[in-house]
């Protein structure tokens, strides 16, 4: 067994730290999004979520993601480590040499943390609080958690069959984003639909301040996933930042090129695009790659927003354009630029000569879609029979903030 | 190949911004004329 290295833990414990900040980050994305009534009810989707699955993750979350796998079938994992029986200060070699078993917990616990949160953002604005509640839980368990066996889990089948995710393409952003698009479609559109009342962002600077949190965590997101603190979290690290930037400027570019403005608000969401894109693909390909993702994912999210524009489904703030396509297109651009000379212990994509690895991404992507979509519409029937899943007309039209939490964001006096 | 693609690509967009139009002027008086009617109200 390798000794611990203090300099891989200190980073792996300060990228738990960053990712952390994402959550609360993303709340501040969100909130700027929605109408000033329902700022603190989605604000609080986020804060909430950073509370309830830090304590289902240690009970048994991280037992089902990575505990040693279940009968062998790569499903899921056992609940031998559940309460972290086990999980202790020793490394755990099947994960990471180097690092405490419990560090590289609780960095994967942010991820299981953030994940359920970006669904959130498809229902804004009319989803009853304790039905939120009840969703997360079931969600986390029975998507996520599966989902993460699957693709980083020891024994995992997607792990096996060598599909690469290096931050969470697969198992974060495409579950996240597929699954806000059967929730905002079996949830129904906001009454706005029918009284034709305007929605518009009630505040574009927290909106940026979201986002600026969310790219500065984003860096703890990647290169943290790196699990040491050498080159390959460098090269992770520039990836991430390189990408985010470009999408951003290509985003803006065609939101004013369709629009007639550089829009602000555009900006950011092509930020978060890139960064999303960038998330499975930042520890095997070049620089230059992540500049060329950071140029295609724009273009397809963007595509992705105009479509959503026309299909009959409000998801609210657009998680399953940025972040279900987003993930997508990461995902087959990993495929497609993967190199060993980045990542020596991965694989070559198709422009490497390796047309192999992209039909191994487009397996992952496929079960991801199928498993997050089917999953979350059960949850939801499930969620429903107990407690409704949208507020009443009465308390949507009064915002969800007084009507859920009997607050409001911004005092008159 | 990537670095030849990221160059033009990066290029193409930095070009566009001067072709691009500046915001809508009709945009711009209305936020200029909307600016003192709160302050009107509250005196």
């Amino acid at each position: 067994m390798e000794k611990i290295s203090a300099g891989d833990t200190a980073w792996v414990l300060a990228s738990a730290a960053l990712v952390m900040l994402m959550t609360p980050g993303l709340g501040f994305f969100y909130g700027g999004l929605v109408r000033r009534k329902n700022v603190l009810s989605t604000v609080m989707h986020s804060f909430f979520i950073l509370c309830l699955i830090s304590v289902q993750w240690v009970l048994w979350g991280y037992s089902l993601a990575f505990g040693p796998d279940w009968k062998g079938l790569g499903i899921i994992g056992d609940l031998s480590w559940i309460g972290l029986n086990g999980v202790g200060t020793k490394p755990n070699p099947d994960y990471s040499a180097t690092i405490p078993h419990q560090a590289y917990m609780v960095f994967q616990l942010m991820f299981a943390v953030i994940t359920p949160a970006l669904i959130s953002g498809a229902f804004a604005e009319r989803k009853r609080f304790k039905a939120f509640v009840l969703f997360s839980l079931l969600w986390a368990t029975f998507v996520y958690d599966p989902l993460a066996h699957w693709v980083w889990g020891h024994g995992g089948w997607l792990n096996k069959l060598g599909a690469l995710d290096f931050a969470g393409g697969t198992v974060v952003h495409i579950s996240s984003g597929v699954s806000a698009l059967v929730a905002a479609w079996v949830l129904g559109k906001r009454i706005t639909h029918k009284t034709g009342e305007e929605v518009e962002p009630h505040d574009i600077p927290m909106v940026v301040l979201g986002c600026a949190l969310l790219w500065f965590g984003w860096f703890g997101f990647n290169a943290g996933s790196a699990l040491a603190a050498n080159g390959l979290a460098v090269s992770a690290f520039v990836n991430t930042n390189t990408a985010a930037a470009m999408a951003a400027l290509t985003w803006l570019t065609i939101s004013w090129a369709h629009k007639g403005v550089p829009s602000v608000v555009g900006a950011t969401a092509g930020a978060v695009a890139g960064l999303v894109a960038i998330t499975p693909a930042a520890g095997y390909v070049t620089p230059g790659a992540s500049i060329l993702i950071g140029l295609i994912v724009s273009l397809v999210c963007y595509g992705a927003v105009m479509l959503r524009d026309k299909m009959n489904v409000d998801d609210a703030l657009d998680v399953w354009a940025v972040h279900g396509v987003g993930g997508t297109v990461g995902a087959l651009a990993t495929g497609l630029f993967a190199t060993v000379a980045i990542n020596a212990g991965a694989a070559n994509g198709f422009f490497y000569g390796n047309p192999a690895q992209l039909k191994v991404q487009a397996i992952a992507v496929s079960a991801a879609w199928i498993f997050s979509g089917a999953m979350t519409f059960v949850i939801l029937k499930v969620v429903n029979v107990i407690v409704p899943l949208r507020v009443t007309e009465r308390e949507e039209a009064m915002g969800l903030d007084l009507s859920q939490h009997s607050e409001i964001a911004y005092s008159p006096s | 190949m990537e670095i030849i693609v990221s160059l033009i690509a990066f290029f193409a967009l930095i070009v566009s911004w001067f072709v691009l139009p500046a915001a809508p002027r009709q945009a711009k008086e209305v936020h200029v004329r909307a600016a003192p009617e709160p302050l009107a109200t509250a005196a």
